[in-house]
């Protein structure tokens, strides 16, 4: 999960080196509701997540290489499974995003 | 499929896979041969050592640790560094030795090596699939622990506003 604010001047986003479940324990770390990035001040509320790597594909990636020590057939079945395993990954990161964007300070 | 939820990553998996699986169907005898010879070399304990190294510490000196890790039994008792060297060995006794076992059952299964004596079949099927997903876990993990530090390498640093 990656956490970003918009920047004033437009619409790109600023990546934050920093990581927390909810605004409100992005507040707590901080210690503060309102910080600086680049110079400019921002609030916790405008702090936005957004899910980080596609864990599908990399789960899908190294189970099919891993399979491949079962034939053509291993590539599919641990490709599948990887993927599997993967998606799971994905599901629970959407949570952690969605949990993140509906809370408040 | 719109353009916008095209994703490049997994495409490219896909057709890799495709690949890989149409080139050592049709060349089986040989796909076994560069099979072997890869696990008999030292070559991939060492990636999986190195991914292991080079994961924990990226993610240790680029990224923030979360409260999760911090609220660890080794990090509360042993400190930081004690945590990074757990987790190194943890992820690299899990995958190097995973890869050993697999390595052991693919020779007995198609070279009539004798590795496992004394196990059924039910055993060795066993050890394949708590091995096979022993590799997957420790790959998976360090290749994210890359990717995470990958991704806030552009980050910005945040500071507590002074009022």
């Amino acid at each position: 999960m990656k956490l970003y604010v918009v920047n004033k001047d437009g619409n790109e986003k600023i990546f934050l080196r920093t990581v927390a479940p909810t605004r409100k324990a992005l507040a707590q770390n901080l210690g503060a509701k309102i910080f600086d990035v680049n110079g400019k001040r921002y609030y916790v509320n405008q702090v936005v997540a957004e899910k980080g790597a596609d864990n599908t594909s990399v789960g899908m990636f190294l189970g099919g290489v891993i399979g491949a020590l079962g034939g053509g057939a291993g590539v599919a079945a641990g490709g599948l499974i990887g993927a599997l395993l993967g998606k799971e990954q994905d599901k629970k990161e959407d949570a952690e995003v969605n949990e993140f964007n509906r809370s408040s300070v | 499929m719109t353009r916008k939820n095209f994703s490049p990553l997994r495409f490219f998996v896909i057709v890799f896979l495709l690949v890989l699986g149409v080139v050592i169907f049709s060349n089986k005898e040989d796909a076994k041969g560069v099979v072997k010879i890869t696990l008999e070399s030292s070559w991939p304990a060492v990636l999986i050592w190195l991914l292991a190294i080079v994961g924990v510490v990226a993610e240790r000196v680029f990224t923030t640790v979360n409260s999760d890790k911090q609220s660890g039994v080794v990090y509360q008792s042993f400190g930081k560094y004690a945590d990074a060297i757990f987790s190194i060995a943890t992820f690299g006794f899990a995958g190097s030795t995973s890869l050993a076992l697999l390595k052991g059952l693919y020779l007995q299964l198609f070279f009539q090596g004798t590795y496992f004596t004394g196990f059924a079949d039910f055993d060795l099927a066993s050890i394949f699939l708590i091995s096979s997903f022993l590799l997957f876990h420790s790959t998976n993990g360090t290749l994210r622990l890359i990717i995470n530090a990958v991704f806030q390498a552009e980050a910005n640093d945040i500071t507590p506003a002074k009022t």
